[in-house]
């Protein structure tokens, strides 16, 4: 399998204001340094808690926000990326490196390059109900980013065939999004992602919203989606359970990085770090007769303002050394593409 | 077997609305024992919080009980709930009964800091305690030799508070400037009362808590206010409407083992609505399985996930993801409850339907010893 995207410490802040001239006081680090590689064709699983920068990292990936630091290469050639590797690590010829990534960072991108490339990637929101425009019909929901990205051609020969994709049929298109349940409405938001036929979508906690038998249906059509139109995807989730079932491999993230990165098996069966054992066991299980011994982790996320010194994880940590409050933890491969942050492993 | 201290009996709810009557709640039957967790399952809109919200007796307009009971089992004699007045109800909630809302952030009032807005738990129920703790405390510091000069006078104020608590010189001096300050040694006894409350809910720095707006807490933290609420009186029986659905899992974890260590600790019994069956088997002795309405099945937990019986539960176990199995899902959605399908209310879904389903109603059969269900299968 190739990659589709790199992600190369990747940063994202977000300013807090503050003083009367509303100047920059602190900086939320929402994404601080993430590295990835996301292979074609392949469901990418994210998980962490709320506030953890799972959302923020899914839409900077794709542009929606822009990059403080760091280089996303979505579907760049081999060569190049060996290339600008090489150029990175020797420090030389900057002027050549420069050149490249203003080709292919998509962090640099900007104007028409990055309309150009918005065509290929999509996103699917949380709330169908917010993200609809209330006051559209379906039909111009799922008709505008073909307008917006001036494919006009069979435009509703398009709409009709992605509408059918997603189990609607003409019956809906002239509609108002208030008319539909849930589930269909988050349908409708497939549709409108899926119309400028992109590579790769971001589903951003795509199920949160629905009920539990709507559920099954939505990831059912996921599945059949990414398998007929050989999409890849990136599926931010806090439902764990949802993940270990759709997921090929799962990133677990803490406070704005990754902490633990393998194949959704490997993951769930043998986790490695102490944060993604203590979320693992405090999934419910839905079989009253297994009782499994439960690490609760104690207190709350802390400030991604002030994260703390060291390994981010350590004040809640129950193995915490002393090394941990010093140094922060590489991401280390242990074999296998399983790779943890953490000292102790 | 426990005796039972609520049961609902025969409850019937309708919503008045422009497009039509609701059929909200249709004959809904369930008992709860003591010291037991019941656990309300099923989909959005089939009826669960209507349920939970009527056992504190509690209708939301344009609601309207049409018929049934919600009787309290106290220990002198049962009380149907329903037939009660605003004066009586407004005693029993929050120190016999009390809730657990689902949206911790719109439970509480954004403009009112926590200390107050559990401070007012107290002055409801406990407030002739309160009081005297106050006199208490004023004497000894008068025998104590440490009073200020206005010691004896709040002294007297509050022995009148006591005695009658309508008074008008009490009425008049709560509403001036300065000579209101009596009040504040009541506020301060509260307070010292939220604050341990706090504590036992396992708030870090429940001094600093106390002062801080809702807005300045977490999802986790407001909740656990929202249960400090509820339990400030160690009330009998406990509705917990949703209380971790918006939460991340590990705080759940932590919410879930409070809820239960409470539990124990005020030997209360706790009505538990979700739609989360892991939550379920987790907390819960006892299962009630609701659809449109009605409650389709009831039994012990391990009864349920053994050995479901009613079609939709099954349906409703099976759309649980699991690894390797493919995504199942139960066939349509929740009717509209303006009008409902005749006899059966799931046969349209029910992939077992038969023609005696769509023409009459099933009974509640008991199939097995205390494993009820509404079905035609089991007759």
């Amino acid at each position: 399998m190739s990659t589709l995207i790199e992600v190369k410490n990747l940063k994202k802040y977000y300013p807090v204001l503050g003083g009367i001239l509303r100047r920059k006081v602190a900086e939320v680090k929402a994404v601080d340094g993430v590295n990835l590689k996301i292979m074609k064709g392949e469901c990418f699983g994210l998980v962490g808690e709320s506030g953890c920068g799972k959302t923020t990292l899914g839409k900077t990936i794709i542009r929606l926000l822009d990059v403080t630091k760091g280089s996303i290469y979505f579907d760049v050639p081999n060569d190049v990326r060996e290339e600008i590797d090489k150029l990175e690590s020797s420090g030389q010829d900057s002027h050549r490196l420069k050149e490249l990534r203003k080709k292919y960072d998509l962090a640099t991108y900007k104007g028409a390059m990055l309309r150009a490339m918005r065509r290929r990637m999509q996103i699917v929101y949380q709330d169908p109900t917010t993200s609809l425009n209330p006051r559209m019909l379906v039909k111009d929901i799922i008709s505008e980013p073909l307008i917006v990205q001036g494919l006009t051609q069979d435009r509703n020969a398009k709409v009709l065939d992605i509408l059918h994709k997603v189990g609607l049929t003409e019956r809906h298109l002239y509609r108002y999004p208030h008319e539909f349940s849930g589930g269909q409405r988050q349908r409708i938001a497939v549709a409108r992602a899926l119309v400028t036929s992109p590579e790769f979508v971001v589903l951003d906690e795509p199920t949160s919203s629905v009920d539990v038998s709507m559920r099954a249906q939505l990831l059912n059509l996921f599945q059949d989606l990414q398998r007929d139109l050989n999409l890849t995807y990136l599926f931010v989730s806090h439902d764990l359970s949802v993940v270990e079932c759709i997921a090929h491999r799962v990133a677990v993230m803490y406070l704005g990085k990754i902490v633990e990165l393998a194949q959704t098996q490997e993951l769930y069966k043998n986790p490695l770090h102490p944060y993604a054992q203590a979320l693992l066991t405090s999934i419910p299980v839905p079989d009253p007769t297994i009782r499994k011994r439960r690490i609760i982790l104690t207190g709350e996320v802390p400030s991604p303002v002030n994260p703390p010194s060291g390994c981010r994880f350590h004040p809640r940590c129950i193995k915490a050394t002393e090394i941990c409050a010093k140094e922060e933890p590489e991401l280390r491969n242990m074999g296998n593409g399983h790779l943890v942050a953490c000292h102790l492993v | 077997m426990a005796e039972d201290v609520l049961e609902i009996e025969n409850l019937r709810l309708n919503f008045y609305t422009y497009e039509g009557v609701v059929e909200a709640l249709d004959r809904v039957k369930l008992n709860l024992k003591k010291g037991e967790t019941l656990g309300v399952v099923g989909e959005t809109g089939c009826g669960k919080s209507v349920t939970g919200l009527s056992t504190l007796a509690i209708v939301l307009p344009p609601g309207r009980i049409e018929e049934g009971k919600v009787i309290l089992k106290t220990e002198q004699n049962p009380i149907d709930l329903l037939s009660k007045n605003e004066e009586f109800l407004r005693r029993i909630r929050g120190r016999v009964i009390s809730m657990i809302f689902q949206d911790p952030k719109s439970a509480l009032n954004p403009v009112y800091t926590v200390g107050d807005q559990i401070i007012e738990v107290y002055f409801h129920h406990k407030r002739k305690e309160l009081i005297q703790r106050v006199i208490e405390q004023l004497d000894a510091s008068i025998t104590g030799r440490k009073a200020s000069f206005l010691s004896k006078h709040y002294k007297k104020i509050y022995q009148k508070m006591l005695k009658n608590p309508n008074a008008f010189s009490l009425r008049i001096q709560s509403k001036i400037p300065i000579l209101r300050r009596y009040k504040r040694l009541l506020v301060n006894e509260a307070k010292k009362e939220a604050i341990n409350i706090l504590r036992a809910m396992k708030i870090p720095d429940p001094e600093r808590v106390v002062d801080m707006y809702p807005h300045e807490l977490s999802g986790g933290m407001a909740q656990r206010v929202v249960i400090a609420m509820a339990l400030a009186c160690s009330p009998k029986i406990l509705v917990a409407d949703e209380p971790t659905t918006n939460l991340d899992v590990t705080v759940q974890l932590q919410i879930l083992q409070l809820i239960k260590e409470l539990k124990e600790e005020f030997s209360s019994s706790v009505i538990y609505v979700t739609h989360d069956m892991g939550v379920i088997a987790e907390m819960c002795d006892r299962v009630a399985v609701m659809y449109a309405g009605n409650v389709v099945e009831i039994g012990e937990v391990f009864e349920i996930f053994k050995n479901p019986l009613h079609p939709y539960t099954k349906g409703l176990l099976e759309s649980i993801p699991r690894l390797g199995v493919p995504f199942k899902s139960i066939k349509g959605t929740v009717p509209s409850l303006i009008d409902p399908p005749k006899g059966c209310r799931f046969h349209n879904r029910c992939d077992y339907a038969m023609d005696i389903c769509t023409k009459e109603k099933p009974n509640m059969v008991e199939v097995e010893k205390q494993h009820f269900v509404q079905c035609f299968l089991y007759k």
